[in-house]
């Protein structure tokens, strides 16, 4: 398992990353979101040991980021965000000279390479020249080349930054295929539809700061306590949000447009029908009423302030 | 604790199995890159040979002996351009590796796998050191052309090529030195072709001071530069008593200062207190003590009269005590000075290794933080005094120990006053390379701009006297001079730290503010 604890980066005055502590179990695809400066890319420095941390520390299945560095990188495979590959080279001598690195004996290399370009759907890329790829595929061999030696913790620094679709699409499924593989998958990116789909938890990081940790639905639902309810109406708006307004559990009603209004309430799903009802008897005339639905983006832009360091 | 086994397994993996050479290896010679670089070498060669011998047979009058001459100064004058072609080449396509890798964003990857930095450094080292042999054996068919017109021997040019694959190591340690320390390949160019020229201009100075005193037949130091290997290829010389070929000396200071090379910059791609800066330390302390032992026992050997009648044949002479052994230390210290500010400047916004960590920790010298920096450079000190005095107490005769401790004295002070800089600028600045920008400035401002005006004094006065205030004459004076002016640059070097720390307390009281 990762155990961050109380993490720091500072250059100077400046707080890159401020106490960050958490912590994930095999199988756990996390979802790293901030906006750019945010400290996602330094936390993830850290955890490679290319950072050395100010403060706190780090373990790895009990390595120690400080203590056994070189324990740490044989458990981790670790993904930047722009990554160079070598010229002039092909994909299995690649991740032939990753493999002798992490000292895979080599009558077993061969296959230990085969089953990563499987894995990453490259077979039929063998011999083929690193710089002929597309940079779909560039991004799939450095996941092969972070796979090679089998690691516990995988790192992938905005991973679908530059992919199209199809590609993004075919990147999500392998990310998930190594979460069921049992491995920690950490995800840094600003897409954040896609993280909230194929993501067990996500952290939310501002100024240097976790902001919000927890699985999707757990994050949401602390972001957005009690049910916004969205109403359209003919006729007198006003009645009807006075209507509203001396109901129990409504926390606030706001007229939102010429014939819609919004509410908050702390109630449950019976006292929302409750509010239907009684719009009704009153003799409004309501032709939409839907609860609405919060996602990641909504708590994301709600919980950040949009400044950076 | 290592086993005898696996420490061997280790070195044949690094050396003869290495993941990196093999991966630069299999990229090396692909492509049109290297058949366009080779051919145009080759090409290059041959023009040039041809030119050189048109303009030597035009001179030549056919007699024997003036076509004999004529032969021997082709080759020679072939040998010469190979050992520029070398020192060209070589270090400029070392200096991109890692540079290079750098600037690709590769080196990241690499540097989050669990492979040794020897085992990666080394790795480069092979895979550079092949363009070396690659540029010898191209131009083994021009070499070739002097031994079949008579000018050279195959042992000449034997003895040539094994010089030049020794400095072709020397030069691409440097050049991937350079490499870690440049941040982008242009800028590694530029800095190794730097310490290249530094490193002939400096071997010119001792080779010129060793030539006019022991001649041809000795002194290995004159061969340690490579462009004088034809005078002294074949040649051997009077090393404690015998009588070895110049080469074999050669050899093994190439390999402690490529070793001393490799660790510096595994130290600069590591981080705080890692086994690469312990080891450079310890490195470093050692190479101070051998390098004064080196320059007293050439004092020595040159202050026996023994040596001055009868340069050509030294063997079983006795060295007699040089009366100024003692110098040694300043102009060793002189040589590194330089290197202070790069240990002792410091940065709140560096990396831990950088960070201020204190003024004066003795264990910091072997974290290489900025607080162990003064006890380092003293501790170098000291290891080059008491070097230098055993030497020559074992070859020399007594030491004077007064002289040594004035010297040492004044060395401490002035490396006192030199790290007192950095501190000061390192309070100046915010960032690290500024800090270190600032503190070589002073430097060359405290030591270089009063020459004129000194001079300019020293002339109107008609006396010397006004130069005793100069930071570096101290080490040259007498024993009371040394002393004194060790003294007084210890006393203005604290003065300068400790405002160095007053200031850096204001501005970080005022930062909290």
């Amino acid at each position: 398992m990762l155990e961050v604890e109380n993490l720091r980066k500072a250059y100077g005055p400046l707080l890159a990353v401020d106490d960050i502590s958490f912590s994930l179990q095999p199988g756990d695809v996390f979802g790293f979101i901030g906006p750019n400066g945010a400290g996602k890319t330094t936390t993830i420095r850290m955890l490679t040991t290319l950072l050395e941390p100010t403060a706190g520390t780090a373990r790895i299945n009990g390595a120690d980021i400080w203590r056994d560095p070189m324990g740490v990188r044989r458990q981790i495979g670790y993904m930047p965000d722009f990554f160079g590959l070598y010229d002039d080279i092909k994909v299995w001598e690649y991740l032939d000279f990753f493999a002798a690195i992490y000292k895979i004996p080599t009558s077993e290399r061969q296959s230990v390479i085969d089953n990563v370009l499987e894995l990453t759907d490259l077979s039929g890329k063998r011999d083929s020249f690193v710089q002929t790829l597309s940079r779909g595929m560039q991004q799939r061999l450095c996941l092969a080349k972070c796979l090679v030696h089998d690691p516990m913790l995988l790192l992938l620094d905005e991973p679908a930054s530059g992919l199209d679709p199809r590609a993004r699409a075919e990147f999500k499924e392998l990310v998930l295929e190594l979460g069921r593989m049992g491995k920690i998958v950490i995800v840094s990116s600003h897409i954040l539809p896609e993280l909230a789909a194929f993501c067990s938890k996500v952290g939310i990081i501002e100024r240097g700061r976790m902001l919000a940790f927890g699985s999707v639905n757990d994050i949401v639902k602390q972001a957005r306590a009690g049910r916004h309810v969205d109403v359209r109406v003919i006729g007198e708006l006003d009645g009807a949000v006075d209507v509203i307004k001396s109901m129990p559990h409504v926390l606030r009603a706001d007229v939102s447009g010429p014939s819609s209004f919004a509410i908050e309430f702390s109630g449950d799903e019976q006292d929302q029908a409750q509010l239907l009802a009684t719009l009704i008897d009153k003799g409004i005339r309501v032709i939409d009423f839907r609860e609405r639905k919060f996602d990641l983006e909504d708590v994301f832009l709600q919980v950040t302030t949009g400044a950076v360091n | 604790m290592v086993s005898p086994t696996n420490w061997a397994r280790n070195n044949i993996e690094v050396y003869f199995s290495n993941a990196t050479a093999r991966r630069d290896f299999r990229t090396q010679l692909r492509g049109n890159k290297p058949i366009i670089l080779w051919s145009s070498y080759l090409l290059l060669l041959m023009i040039i040979g041809v030119i050189i011998y048109s303009a030597l047979t035009s001179f030549s009058d056919n007699s024997l002996a003036s076509m004999q001459l004529m032969l021997s100064t082709f080759a020679g004058t072939i040998l010469m351009l190979l050992t520029v072609g070398i020192t060209l080449i070589a270090p400029s396509l070392t200096a991109a590796s890692i540079a290079g890798e750098r600037q690709r964003k590769s080196l990241d990857l690499v540097l989050t796998t669990p492979i040794e930095l020897k085992h990666y450094l080394v790795g480069k080292l092979i895979a550079s050191y092949r363009y070396t042999w690659m540029l010898l054996l191209l131009a083994l068919p021009l070499v070739s052309m002097c031994v079949i017109l008579g000018g050279a021997t195959w042992i000449d040019i034997l003895y040539a090529f094994i010089y030049l694959s020794i400095f072709g190591v020397l030069f691409t340690a440097i050049g991937l030195l350079c490499s870690v320390l440049a941040p982008r390949p242009i800028s590694a160019v530029v800095y190794t072709y730097v310490a290249v020229i530094a490193y002939f201009f400096l071997t010119s100075l001792v080779a010129d001071y060793s030539g006019m005193i022991y001649g041809t037949s000795a002194g290995f130091t004159n061969a340690l530069n490579p462009l004088v290997y034809s005078f002294t290829s074949g040649a051997t010389t009077p090393l404690f008593g015998f009588e070895l070929p110049v080469w074999i000396p050669i050899a093994v200071i190439v390999a402690l200062l490529t070793k001393l090379l490799l660790l510096g910059a595994g130290s600069a791609l590591s981080g705080y207190g890692s086994k690469e800066t312990k080891s450079l330390r310890v490195h470093c302390v050692l190479y101070a003590a051998l390098g004064a032992a080196l320059g007293v026992y050439s004092l020595a050997w040159a202050s026996s009269p023994a040596t001055y009648y009868t340069p050509y044949s030294s063997s079983g002479m006795s060295p007699s005590a040089p009366p100024n052994a003692a110098i040694v230390v300043p102009i060793l210290v002189i040589l590194l000075h330089w290197i202070v500010p790069f240990t002792a400047c410091y940065s709140r916004t560096a990396e831990r290794k950088y960070q201020p960590d204190g003024v004066f920790s003795a264990r910091g010298i072997l974290l290489g933080t900025p607080s162990g920096a003064l006890p380092f450079w003293l501790l170098v000190v000291l290891a080059a005094t008491l070097s230098s005095a055993f030497t020559l107490s074992l070859f020399g005769g007594a030491p004077n120990f007064a002289e040594f401790t004035s010297k040492a004295v004044w060395a401490a002070g002035f490396i006192t006053f030199v790290w007192s800089l950095a501190r000061w600028s390192s309070s100046q600045a915010y960032y690290l390379t500024t800090a270190r920008g600032i503190a070589l400035l002073l430097l060359v401002c405290v030591l270089l701009v009063p020459i004129p005006i000194l001079d300019a004094i020293s002339a109107v006065q008609e006396s010397e006297s006004i130069w005793e205030i100069h930071p570096l004459t101290g080490g040259f004076g007498s024993i009371d001079s040394a002393m004194n002016s060790g003294l007084v640059l210890v006393a203005v070097g604290s003065l300068i730290a400790a405002a160095a720390t007053w200031n850096d307390k204001r501005r970080q009281s005022r930062l909290r503010l």
